[in-house]
C-alpha cells in the first residue's frame, strides 16, 4: 500500500536531473540571470586586465611627463588620443595607471575580505555553536574591536610596521572580521535550533563535522552577500589609507591612491578623480551582481526550480 | 430557512510566476439564516481562499475571476471597498486559527474590541467598552473587566481565541466565518471553544461558516458539510447522510483515514499519493490519480457535481447511472 | 566506568524519577529563583518491541522528556536506564556509541531535514558517522532503506525542498532507521501532516516496527494518533505523568480525572454519538508549568478535587494491574469513549 505512492516530485516534474557537465551546468546557470551575467562579465573583464597590464597600458604608469601637465581625455578641446583619459598633474597617463591600479586594488580587496571571512566566519561558527563561556569571551573581544575606530587601528599598525601591500591586507583583513563573526553567529543561533541539526547530534555526528556540514553550508549566502559588498568598501578604506599617506606607496598604484591625488583638482581637473572613481563604482556593482547570483545558485531551492 | 448567503460558481485564482493557480474553482453553496455549515478539506483544497474570498480579503497575486456572492441579495463582489469595509466585521465577522496574529500586540483588549464597536455602531467610548465587557463576558472568560486592560501577550492561546470571538460577534454579525478556529488549541480548550460556538449559535442564531480538516470537529459540530478537493466540492449534504453513506471516493478516503478514538480495533486505509500540484491539474477528475475505483471516463472526462437527491450532491461518475454504495463496492 | 553505571532491569528502558530543571532567572544577583519544572520526577519503563504512547496538552513536558531520553538535554535528576547502561551518567566516545541503539523522529518534517543536503546524504549520515557501511554497500543500503519507506530510489539526488511533507517523514524515518536501533523516539511525526498523509505515515511505522523489530516512544499532543500506534499510553500534565496504562483501558475506564476529560475532548468523526446534554468538559485555562498549582497540579481544574488535592502532592503508583495512576480519588467509574465491550461499528 504505501509502496506505490508518491509520485509529486515526479509530477510537479521538469527537474532537470541530467548529468551536464559541470562547466555547461554552470554557464546555463549564469546566461539564465541577467544581473548575473552582467556581473560576471564585469569581474572577468577586470580581472583580465589586471592579469595584462603589462602589455595593454600604453604607458608607463609610473612615467612623470611634465609637458604633458593635466592634459584632457581626448574628446576635450587640448585632449590627445596618446592619452585616452588624460594625465594627472605630474603628467601621468591617467587610463594606464587605472590599467595598472587594478592589480593591487582587486589583490588588496578580494584577499583581505577573504582573510577577514575565514577569521570571522571559524570565530562566528565556534561562539554560536558552543555558546557558553567561550561565547562570552569571543564576543566581548568582538566588542572591544569593535570599540576601537577602524582607521584608528590601520594607522597605528602601519605606523608601526611600515606601509606595505601585505601589511595592509592584513590590517584591513583584521580590522573587517569581527562584522563576519558577528552575523555568522547570530545565523548558527537560529540554524542550531532547527531541528535538522538535533537530528545530527541524535545520529552521533561529531561536532566538527555538524560545524562543517550542517552549519556552514547554511550560513554561507548570508556570508557571500555581506562579502561581495565588503570588498567594496575595502577598497574604499585602501583609498582613504592612501589618501592619508599610509596606503599603497609610490610607485605601485592602486585605484584608492589615483582617486585622493586628484581630489585637489577636482574643481580645475575632474578627470584626475572622476575616472577611478568610475572604475571603483562599475568594479564593485558587478562584484555585487556577480554575489547575488552565486547566493541565488548556491541556495538548492532555485536549482531545483529550474 | 431563508438563504442568508449565496455563493454561485466562485472562482478565485492566483496569478503566480509560475502559472494561474484556480484554488477556487466553481463553487457554489448556500448558508441559510442560523446555519452551521462546514468546508472540510485538507491543505490546498481551496478551503480558507473561499472564505477570504466571501470576506473580499484575497490579497495579490490572487482575484475573483468569476462567479456571484450574494448576501442578503446584495452581490459582495460588486460592492466599493468602503462598502466592504463596512460589511465586514458588522455583518460578516471572521475569526482565524492563530489569534495573535490577528490581535495588534500594541493595543489591550478592551481596547481594541471597542474600537470594533464603535468603528460599527456609533456608540461613545462608555458605552462601547460596557458593551465589550459584556461580549467578553458571554464568552466564557473569567474577571472579563481585568482582561479588558490586558494586552494579547499575557494572555493563553485558548483565551486570545475567545477574545477573538468576543471580537467577531460583538456587532452581532449574521455569518460568522470560522477558519481552523481550534487548530493551534489543546484539546481541551478546543472542546471549550466548540461548545462555546455552538451555544453562541443558538443564542444569537449566527450563521457559522466552519472551515476545517478535522472529521471529528466537524461530526461534533455542524449540520451540513462540503467536501472540497483540489479547488471543487467533491460532496456537499447534511452531516448524518454524510458520515452514513460518502458518496464520494475522497469523503471515503478521508473517513478512513481518520482515527477512530471510539472504536478499540481500528484500521487506518490511507489514500494513495498526495494533492495535485495546482499547476498541473490531472486532467478528467482531478481525483481519479488516487481514487481506487477509477474507470476509463475518470482519466478522460471532469465530472460536474450532480444531484443525487436535493439534500445530496456528489462529483463522480461512479453514480452517473445509478446511485452507488461504496461500502459495498469496496466488498464486492 | 561501566560497571559502575550499571543497573539491572527487565525493560529496554527504564526512567527513575526523571527530573529537567530550566532555570529562568535573570541577572547575576536575582534573589528569587525562577524554575520552569518541565519534566518534574517521572517513572516509566518500555519493554521491548511495544509502543508506549505518551500525551499531554503543551507545557506538560512531554517533548522534553523525548528530548531527555535522547541526552538532548541534561537531565537535573534521575535515571535513565537503556539495557542497563543508565544515559545521564555516560558522555563522550561512549555516549556516541549509544547512539547507535537510540533514534528519533521529529515533528516538522520542514526543518528536520538540512536544506543543503541531498536525499542520500541524508540518509547516508548515520551510516557514514558510525562507519556501518561505506562505497557500494553503503550505496546499497541507502536505496534498500528509501525501498523500505516507500520512496523511489530515483530521488536521492534531489534536495529536501523538492517534496512533500509526507515524503519527507519518509526521508527522516528512513534516516532514523538506518543504523537499526532499537528505540526510536517518535516526537510528533504526524502532527504536521494532512489526514490521509498522517495515516500513511502511521502505517508505515507500523509495519516498519515489526519488519525491523522497532520498539516505539510515540510523543502527541493528541491521542487519537497515539491510540492508533501504541500499545500503553502515559499521559502527562505539567510536568507529571498522571496515569499510565494500556490504550483499552484508558480509552475504556480511565483512572484520573484529567484523562477522562482528555479522552471525552477528542471529537468524535460520527454524528450519530453527539451527545445531547453536552459531554465533559474540563473548563479552565492550563496554569503556567513556571508557577504550577500546589499539591495535586490538576486540581485547579478538576470537578473532583478538595482540600487534600490542594495541599497533598499525590503519588504515582500502581493502583490496578498494570494501571498507575496519580491521583487521591482515582475514579472507580471513569468514562472512557469508548464502551468495555467493543461495538463494532454499525455502518457498515
Amino acid at each position: 500500500m504505501s509502496s506505490a505512492q508518491v509520485n509529486v516530485a515526479a509530477e510537479n516534474g521538469e527537474i532537470i536531473n541530467k548529468e551536464a557537465k559541470p562547466f555547461l551546468k554552470w554557464a546555463r546557470l549564469l546566461l539564465k540571470s541577467k544581473t548575473g551575467t552582467v556581473g560576471f562579465l564585469i569581474v572577468f573583464l577586470i580581472v583580465l586586465v589586471s592579469l595584462t597590464a603589462k602589455w595593454i597600458a600604453p604607458h608607463d604608469p609610473a612615467a612623470i611627463n611634465p609637458a604633458n601637465m593635466l592634459l584632457p581625455p581626448f574628446w576635450m578641446d587640448g585632449g590627445t588620443a596618446a592619452h585616452l583619459l588624460g594625465t594627472d598633474n605630474l603628467g601621468r597617463d591617467i587610463l594606464s595607471r587605472i590599467i595598472y591600479g587594478s592589480q593591487v586594488s582587486l589583490m588588496v580587496g578580494v584577499t583581505s575580505v577573504i582573510l577577514a571571512g575565514i577569521i570571522g566566519v571559524f570565530i562566528g561558527l565556534i561562539s554560536g555553536f558552543y555558546g557558553g563561556i567561550i561565547d562570552n569571551i569571543l564576543m566581548r573581544l568582538v566588542d572591544s574591536f569593535l570599540a576601537i575606530p577602524n582607521i584608528l587601528f590601520a594607522l597605528v599598525i602601519l605606523t608601526i610596521f611600515g606601509p606595505s601591500v601585505i601589511t595592509l591586507i592584513v590590517v584591513l583583513g583584521v580590522t573587517n572580521w569581527v562584522s563576519y563573526a558577528r552575523l555568522v553567529r547570530g545565523e548558527v543561533l537560529s540554524i542550531k535550533e532547527r531541528e535538522f541539526v538535533k537530528a545530527a547530534r541524535s545520529i552521533g555526528v561529531k561536532n566538527n563535522k555538524i560545524i562543517l556540514r550542517h552549519l556552514l553550508p547554511n550560513v554561507i549566502s548570508s556570508f557571500i552577500v555581506i562579502s561581495t559588498l565588503s570588498v567594496a568598501t575595502t577598497i574604499i578604506l585602501e583609498a582613504s589609507l592612501s589618501f592619508l599617506g599610509l596606503g599603497i606607496q609610490p610607485p605601485t598604484v592602486s585605484w584608492g591612491g589615483i582617486l585622493s591625488d586628484g581630489r585637489d583638482y577636482l574643481a580645475t581637473s575632474w578627470w584626475l578623480a572622476t575616472f577611478p572613481g568610475v572604475t571603483i563604482t562599475i568594479t564593485v556593482l558587478g562584484i555585487i551582481f556577480l554575489g547575488d547570483w552565486l547566493r541565488d545558485v548556491l541556495d538548492p531551492h532555485s536549482q531545483g526550480r529550474s | 430557512m431563508t438563504k442568508l448567503l449565496e455563493v454561485m460558481d466562485l472562482k478565485t485564482h492566483f496569478h503566480t510566476g509560475s502559472g494561474v493557480v484556480p484554488s477556487v474553482d466553481g463553487v457554489s453553496f448556500d448558508i441559510k439564516k442560523g446555519e452551521k455549515i462546514a468546508i472540510v478539506g485538507e491543505s490546498g483544497s481551496g478551503k480558507s481562499v473561499t472564505s477570504l474570498s466571501i470576506m473580499g480579503l484575497v490579497g495579490s497575486p490572487g482575484r475573483i475571476e468569476d462567479g456571484k456572492l450574494a448576501f442578503e441579495g446584495k452581490d459582495l463582489t460588486k460592492l466599493s471597498k468602503k462598502e466592504m469595509r463596512k460589511l465586514r466585521g458588522n455583518e460578516i465577522a471572521m475569526i482565524f486559527q492563530e489569534p495573535l496574529t490577528s490581535l495588534n500586540p500594541l493595543f489591550t483588549v478592551g481596547n481594541q474590541i471597542s474600537e470594533s464597536i464603535k468603528l460599527h455602531q456609533k456608540v461613545t467610548s462608555k458605552v462601547a467598552k460596557q458593551k465589550s465587557i459584556e461580549m467578553l463576558e458571554k464568552v466564557g472568560i473569567p474577571r472579563p473587566d481585568k482582561i479588558f486592560s490586558s494586552y494579547p501577550h499575557s494572555l493563553s492561546g485558548g483565551m486570545r481565541q475567545r477574545v477573538m470571538i468576543a471580537m467577531a460577534l460583538s456587532c452581532n454579525p449574521k455569518l460568522l466565518i470560522a477558519d481552523e478556529p481550534t487548530t493551534a488549541l489543546d484539546v481541551t480548550i478546543q472542546a471549550q471553544i466548540l461548545e462555546l460556538m455552538k451555544d453562541l449559535n443558538e443564542e444569537l442564531e449566527t450563521s457559522i461558516l466552519l472551515i476545517t480538516h478535522d472529521l471529528g470537529v466537524v461530526a461534533e459540530m455542524v449540520d451540513t458539510v462540503m467536501v472540497m478537493y483540489a479547488g471543487q466540492i467533491v460532496e456537499h449534504t447534511d452531516v448524518y447522510t454524510l458520515f452514513r453513506e460518502p458518496k464520494h471516493p475522497y469523503t471515503k478516503g478521508l473517513m478512513d483515514s481518520t482515527p477512530k478514538v471510539h472504536m478499540l480495533d481500528e484500521e487506518l486505509v490511507s489514500i494513495e499519493g498526495t494533492v495535485p500540484n495546482p499547476l498541473s491539474m490531472p486532467k478528467g477528475c482531478r481525483f481519479h490519480p488516487r481514487c481506487q475505483f477509477a474507470m476509463d471516463k475518470c482519466v478522460s472526462e471532469q465530472p460536474e457535481l450532480m444531484e443525487l437527491n436535493d439534500n445530496h450532491k456528489v462529483r463522480c461518475w461512479l453514480h452517473e447511472e445509478k446511485e452507488v454504495n461504496l461500502h459495498d463496492l469496496v466488498k464486492s | 566506568m561501566t560497571s559502575l553505571n550499571h543497573k539491572e532491569t527487565p525493560y529496554l528502558l527504564e526512567v527513575r524519577n526523571l527530573k529537567k530543571h530550566f532555570d529562568l532567572s535573570e541577572g547575576w544577583f536575582s534573589r528569587k529563583k525562577v524554575l520552569l519544572k518541565a519534566v518534574d520526577g517521572i517513572d516509566l519503563h518500555v519493554k521491548h518491541g511495544e509502543t508506549l504512547g505518551i500525551v499531554g496538552e503543551s507545557g506538560c513536558g512531554k517533548s522534553t522528556t523525548g528530548n531527555l531520553i535522547m541526552r538532548l538535554l541534561d537531565a537535573t535528576e534521575g535515571e535513565i536506564l537503556f539495557e542497563g547502561t543508565d544515559l545521564t551518567k555516560i558522555k563522550g566516545e561512549e555516549l556516541r556509541k549509544k547512539r547507535e541503539n537510540i533514534q528519533m523522529i521529529f515533528q516538522d518534517p520542514f526543518s528536520s531535514l538540512n536544506p543543503r543536503m541531498r536525499v542520500f546524504d541524508i540518509i547516508a549520515e548515520p551510516l557514514v558517522t558510525h562507519g556501518a557501511a561505506k562505497g557500494k554497500q553503503l550505496k546499497e543500503q541507502v536505496f534498500d532503506l528509501m525501498d523500505a519507506v516507500g520512496l523511489d530510489r530515483s530521488y536521492s539526488k534531489r534536495y529536501p525542498h523538492e517534496f512533500s511533507g509526507g515524503q519527507r517523514q519518509r526521508i527522516g524515518i528512513a534516516r532514523a532507521i538506518a543504523l537499526k536501533p532499537k528505540l526510536i523516539i517518535c516526537d510528533e511525526p504526524v502532527s504536521a501532516l494532512d489526514v490521509s498523509i498522517q495515516s500513511q505515515i502511521l502505517n508505515l511505522m507500523a509495519k516498519l516496527q515489526k519488519e525491523f523489530d522497532l520498539t516505539f516512544i510515540f510523543i502527541a499532543h493528541g491521542l487519537p494518533a497515539v491510540k492508533y500506534i501504541s500499545d500503553r499510553i502515559a499521559v502527562m500534565y505539567l510536568g507529571k505523568i498522571v496515569e499510565l496504562t494500556t490504550k483499552e483501558k484508558l480509552f475504556q475506564k480511565p483512572m484520573h480525572p484529567y484523562t477522562e476529560g482528555l479522552v471525552a475532548a477528542i471529537p468524535i468523526p460520527d454524528p450519530t454519538l453527539r451527545n445531547p446534554d453536552g459531554k465533559i468538559i474540563v473548563k479552565g485555562d492550563i496554569p503556567s508549568p513556571t508557577n504550577p498549582p500546589s499539591g495535586c497540579r490538576f486540581h485547579t481544574r478538576c470537578a473532583y478535587a478538595d482540600e487534600t488535592c490542594k495541599k497533598e502532592t499525590p503519588i504515582f503508583e500502581e493502583k490496578e494491574e498494570g494501571h498507575f495512576v496519580a491521583c487521591h480519588y482515582p475514579l472507580n467509574n471513569g468514562k472512557g469513549i469508548i464502551a468495555e465491550k467493543p461495538v463494532l461499528a454499525e455502518r457498515r
